[in-house]
């Protein structure tokens, strides 16, 4: 009698236990789900206009032409900080989309590993030119970095692009696989 | 659509005289209630509803300064200069009190980007850094004259 009442008390302990953990799946799910509402359009592009215009040698060439040699080098001041600023923002939304990415991807078997692995290598080349932009910025000041900039540009929206195609096929093949 | 219709409104009746983006600017930044953020323009008010003039009164705010933010330095140099000249104050005497007092940063729409933000800060701390500089070299063509 005793031996029976332990079973069905470890037996009632062990179905408490995972209704808890049951619990606690469906709380994560439903999370995620949150997450899962979030689309790579809310992840800001880097703007090629506000760039254009940051690193404009025009307004450079202006001031020359126009301001005392302080003034000169203030400018340089002014606009290598705002430059920074940039590559700062541009650089951080750049971690989200691809923390979103990763978040996004965790649970999903669609996953194309080749596909991947280019995403992979154009986010390492992004942060490689950043760094280097970064390096170029402070040492050469805004207005000599055009080049690179319009690169690191370039890698940046094929970022935001292939993640773009990427997190819609999967969303497509999610809404495939989902039960009506 | 009647936000449509407010907004040509404001573009081509209430800023029509208006002659740059600088002053317009301005001008629609103080619709705008400083505690609450809230624009009113009594005329749009009454001609629409309340809600479609603060509708846009904002979005016609929040474009122009995307405008303004992409505007050449030159070009904001030669609007904040024919703005100064406007004001009928002594032009060196405005350009003072915008060093020291910033006004400009009054003129900022609520839902904007802070990249722009710091983008057009900087470049009227630089206008107006200019336009000391150029007055100053005037002054003193004038006095060797």
């Amino acid at each position: 009698m005793n031996h029976l009442l332990i079973f069905l008390f470890v037996g009632l302990l062990f179905m408490v236990l995972l209704l808890l953990w049951a619990l606690k799946i469906n709380r994560t799910a439903s999370r995620n789900g949150e997450h899962g509402d979030l689309s790579v359009e809310e992840f800001e592009r880097p703007s090629l206009v506000l760039a254009d215009r940051i690193f404009s040698s025009q307004d450079w060439d202006f001031v020359r032409r126009e301001a005392s040699y302080e003034l000169q080098r203030e400018f340089q001041r002014e606009r290598k900080r705002v430059a920074l600023l940039w590559l700062k923002q541009t650089r951080r939304e750049a971690a989200r989309l691809m923390k979103f990415h990763r978040r996004t991807i965790r649970h999903n078997i669609d996953v194309n590993p080749s596909v991947e692995i280019r995403l992979a290598v154009n986010y390492l080349s992004f942060l490689f030119l950043c760094s280097v932009l970064q390096v170029l910025i402070r040492v050469r000041g805004p207005f000599r970095t055009r080049r690179i900039v319009g690169r690191a540009f370039g890698v940046a929206n094929e970022l935001w692009s292939v993640s773009e195609r990427l997190i819609s096929g999967l969303n497509a093949s999610g809404d495939r696989g989902a039960p009506s | 659509m009647n936000v449509d219709a407010a907004i040509h409104d404001i573009m081509n009746r209430t800023l029509a005289g208006v002659s740059d983006d600088l002053s317009r600017l301005i001008c629609l930044a103080s619709t705008r209630d400083y505690n609450t953020g809230r624009y009113h323009h009594e005329g749009l008010a009454s001609h629409f509803t309340e809600e479609v003039a603060e509708s846009a009164l904002e979005t016609c705010h929040r474009k122009l300064f995307e405008q303004l933010t992409l505007n050449s330095l030159e070009d904001l140099v030669r609007q904040l200069e024919s703005y100064i000249t406007s004001t009928t104050a002594p032009p060196m005497m405005v350009v003072e009190a915008w060093e020291k007092l910033q006004p400009y940063r009054v003129t900022i729409p609520l839902e904007c980007d802070s990249l722009s933000v710091e983008v057009f800060f900087s470049n009227i701390k630089c206008a107006l850094a200019i336009l000391r500089s150029r007055r100053a070299r005037n002054l003193q063509g004038l006095q060797s004259a």
